[in-house]
């Protein structure tokens, strides 16, 4: 399968403070690739350097087969970015939200659209600064979804949220079969291991393990093993290694 | 893209944007209503009022619309969206110009058709009005929002900005004295200040590159900072300032090489003190300062500590040959040198007063030049022959259009002058003309009975010899005189009373500027 993001040696340095040390990293197309990792491993720079918001220190990374330095609007019409963090224009009404994002992306879906506010019940005439964390993050879903991205990138999408609102977000939407890739980076381990065919462990900056799931069980743990024991064990035995 | 971002700043940005066609509509109309004589009070604190609430709303909405789409940081919902960086930038600036320049170029026109002007010039002044507004205003706000994340981090950048050009205007204003602006508030200084503009401009469009295409807000703020320091550091000299001036001025009475400029005899004159004791100095220092006026003080400050002993005054006899009775010569500078028999400098100096002023000649044609020097180089200089050379900067004016207009309830229309009425109450007959563009660099008028008699001329003489708009955001420029005919006090006595006010007249002589040049006199100095 080919590669939809290739990271060829990326670093990112804070200071002195590395954040990220030389990641190589592929995710093949049309997998659900996990970023696991405690907080500050590295997930979100990493994201963030894919999507261009950041650059690296050093090394290079492809998206979709475009460098990420030169990333620009026809590559980020084919992906769809949610994110904890991410600053909605908040004095905007949710309706006039998608009356704005409707035109920029050609591939936009309005059946898609409507269908996704409907179930994720998105109140149209409500400011987007009056919604609650968990309805802000399914409307930026709802946006993310509603042009069929190729790709789908969700930075810490459970963080915050409701047993409730997760299930649905993960039973209705993301688990659903589309065409597209979904690179999802969390410390909710439960919640990945619902959810994805392959999973990358990053602990301070640096990668321990990428691949399928059977093969991190086959390698690092027995069939039955969970996927919270076998990232604990390996950070714990990376750490006392360092 | 561009509509799509447009559509969405306008659904945040209405009410601003509102607000301020709204303030701009109350001042057009305060404008109206002050009329030709400023009868109006509430126009008048209307206008008082609103015209820093239109400047600060114009300025508001540029930044603001900026900061819905902040450059500086990485969880900016534009970032992941398709935009093109131009399409954005686009965007903002289109929104700048429909919410502020759209609203304000109609106002304009409907304003001025209601003051009596046709439509054509009416709609060239007002765009013209627009772009200079959105090209040296709007668009180095809009660059000064893209270096910022929201208000508070404007205010802290612009004040720290303001701070650095406070500081970099001491520093040099005290290193370099009056030498730091050679142009500063002399006839030339439109060239400095429209450098200065194309300065901004330059910067403003290098910040928004940046941001915009490079989102290097760092460099950016350096950028801001450079500038800042550049703006006060980077001034014409004279010469040049002068030069480009005279390649600009157009042939207009006698041709400077038919003026013949001579020097008499250079007269030691009494000392002066400079007119003033140092408390009276320190006092006017002070006033400088709380006027903002830096370069002021600082030069005063220092003419306090150089001038501890009195200066000497000395003057010259110029005798001017050549111009007709319809013109007269402007000094724009004057700089000078004492030299010794041996041609070596003892002393450099200036005319102290920077504003030109014309050269009044007497009947015979001689005008008296006064220059000072520091009483410690004079008497160094005593009992040693020596010369005096003046190197003088010169204008001709000349009158280019005479009109006559009854003394009250007149009006006239006139390509030179514009619109003018006239007015009369107890102690003067008053004229106010208004007028696209620039008013007349010079003009005089004279207030005559029916018989003939008439009242001194009054002069009003400009020193600035900018070839557009004094202030471009005032398209339509006034200009006015009033002549006196009636005492209150009784001291004064005038033959134009204004007992005949009615069949009163006033002749109005409008004077352009014509060729610049210099001219190089040498007087005999003998110091006793």
């Amino acid at each position: 399968m080919p590669a939809v993001i290739e990271t060829h040696d990326l670093a990112k340095n804070y200071g002195q403070f590395g954040a990220l040390q030389g990641l190589n990293m592929a995710m093949p197309q049309g997998s659900v690739f996990a970023l696991v990792g405690a907080s500050g491993a590295g997930k979100t720079t990493t994201i963030k350097i894919l999507l261009n918001m950041i650059a690296p220190t050093r090394g290079h990374a492809t998206i979709l087969g475009v460098d990420t330095r030169a990333i620009g609007p026809n590559l980020l019409s084919q992906v769809g970015y949610v994110s904890e963090s991410q600053a909605l224009p908040g004095r905007l009404r949710v309706e006039q939200f998608f009356d704005y994002l409707r035109p920029c992306y050609a591939s936009w879906d309005s059946g898609l659209e409507l269908q996704l506010r409907r179930q994720l019940r998105l109140p149209p005439s409500r400011k987007i600064n009056a919604l609650s964390h968990g309805m802000r993050l399914k409307l930026a879903l709802a946006c993310a979804m509603s042009f069929r991205p190729r790709l789908l990138v969700l930075d810490e999408p459970f963080s915050g949220l409701d047993a409730l609102t997760r299930d649905e977000m993960i039973g209705e939407f993301l688990r659903e079969p589309r065409e597209m890739s979904i690179l999802i980076s969390s410390h909710e381990l439960d919640e990945v291991e619902r959810l994805c065919t392959h999973v990358a462990f990053l602990d301070e900056g640096r990668l321990l393990f990428q691949g399928t799931l059977p093969e991190l069980r086959e390698h690092h743990g027995g069939p039955g093993s969970s996927l919270r024991n076998i990232f604990v064990s390996m950070v714990s035995a990376a750490r006392a290694g360092r | 893209m561009i509509w799509a971002v447009f559509r969405k700043d306008w659904a945040l940005l209405w009410p601003i944007a509102v607000l301020v066609t709204l303030i701009q509509v109350a001042l057009e109309w305060a404008s109206y209503q002050f009329g030709f004589f400023g009868v109006s009070p509430v126009a008048r604190e209307i206008m008082r009022l609103l015209t820093p609430a239109w400047f600060i709303g114009v300025i508001a909405l540029a930044v603001v619309v900026v900061h819905e789409d902040t450059i500086p940081g990485v969880d900016q919902d534009w970032l992941i969206r398709p935009l093109s960086r131009t399409d954005l930038l686009l965007a903002k600036l289109l929104f700048v110009a429909v919410t502020v320049c759209a609203p304000m170029l109609v106002v304009n026109i409907v304003d001025e058709l209601a003051q009596g002007f046709p439509f054509g010039p009416s709609l060239g002044y007002a765009v013209y009005k627009e772009l200079y507004l959105f090209v040296c205003l709007l668009v180095p706000a809009v660059a000064l929002a893209s270096a910022t994340r929201n208000a508070v981090e404007l205010v802290v950048l612009v004040a720290g900005l303001l701070l650095l050009y406070v500081v970099t205007v001491w520093l040099s204003a005290a290193l370099l004295g009056p030498a730091r602006c050679p142009t500063c508030e002399t006839s030339v200084t439109w060239i400095q200040s429209l450098l200065q503009h194309c300065g901004i401009l330059v910067g403003s469009a290098v910040v928004l590159g940046f941001q915009y295409y490079e989102r290097r807000t760092s460099l950016s703020r350096v950028l801001l900072a450079a500038g800042v320091v550049l703006l006060v550091v980077v001034q014409l000299p004279w010469n040049v300032a002068f030069a480009i001036q005279t390649w600009l001025g157009a042939p207009l009475g006698t041709a400077p090489a038919a003026l013949q400029i001579t020097a008499g005899e250079t007269t030691i004159a009494a000392s002066t003190a400079g007119g003033r004791n140092r408390q009276d100095n320190a006092k006017r220092a002070t006033q400088a300062l709380l006027q903002g006026d830096v370069d002021a003080a600082v030069e005063i400050q220092q003419s306090m500590r150089r001038n501890r002993t009195v200066p000497v005054t000395f003057t010259v006899p110029l005798q001017v040959r050549g111009a007709t009775h319809n013109e007269f010569l402007v000094v724009d500078r004057a700089d000078f040198t004492v030299l010794d028999m041996q041609g070596v400098a003892l002393y450099r100096g200036s005319r102290p007063e920077k504003k030109s002023a014309p050269l009044s000649t007497d009947a015979t044609g001689t005008a008296i030049q006064t220059f000072e020097m520091p009483a410690a180089v004079y008497q160094k200089l005593r009992g040693r022959a020596a010369s005096l050379v003046i190197d003088y900067s010169l204008t001709v004016r000349a009158l280019v259009a005479q009109y006559k207009m009854p003394a009250t309830g007149g009006e006239l229309r006139a390509a030179q002058i514009g619109i003018c009425r006239s007015d009369a109450d107890a102690s003067a007959s008053i004229i106010r003309c208004r007028q696209f563009g620039r008013p007349p660099n010079c003009y005089t008028a004279t207030l005559y009975a029916p018989d003939g008699r008439h009242n001194p001329e009054v002069r009003n003489c400009g020193s600035d010899y900018r070839p557009y708009i004094p202030s471009p955001l005032n398209i339509v420029s006034s200009a006015g005189v009033d002549l006196p005919m009636r005492d209150s006090y009784g001291v004064a006595h005038y033959d134009v009373d204004g007992s005949q006010i009615q069949d009163s007249y006033i002749v109005m002589k409008v004077y352009e500027t014509g060729e610049h040049f210099q001219r190089r006199v040498t007087s005999p100095l003998q110091p006793e």
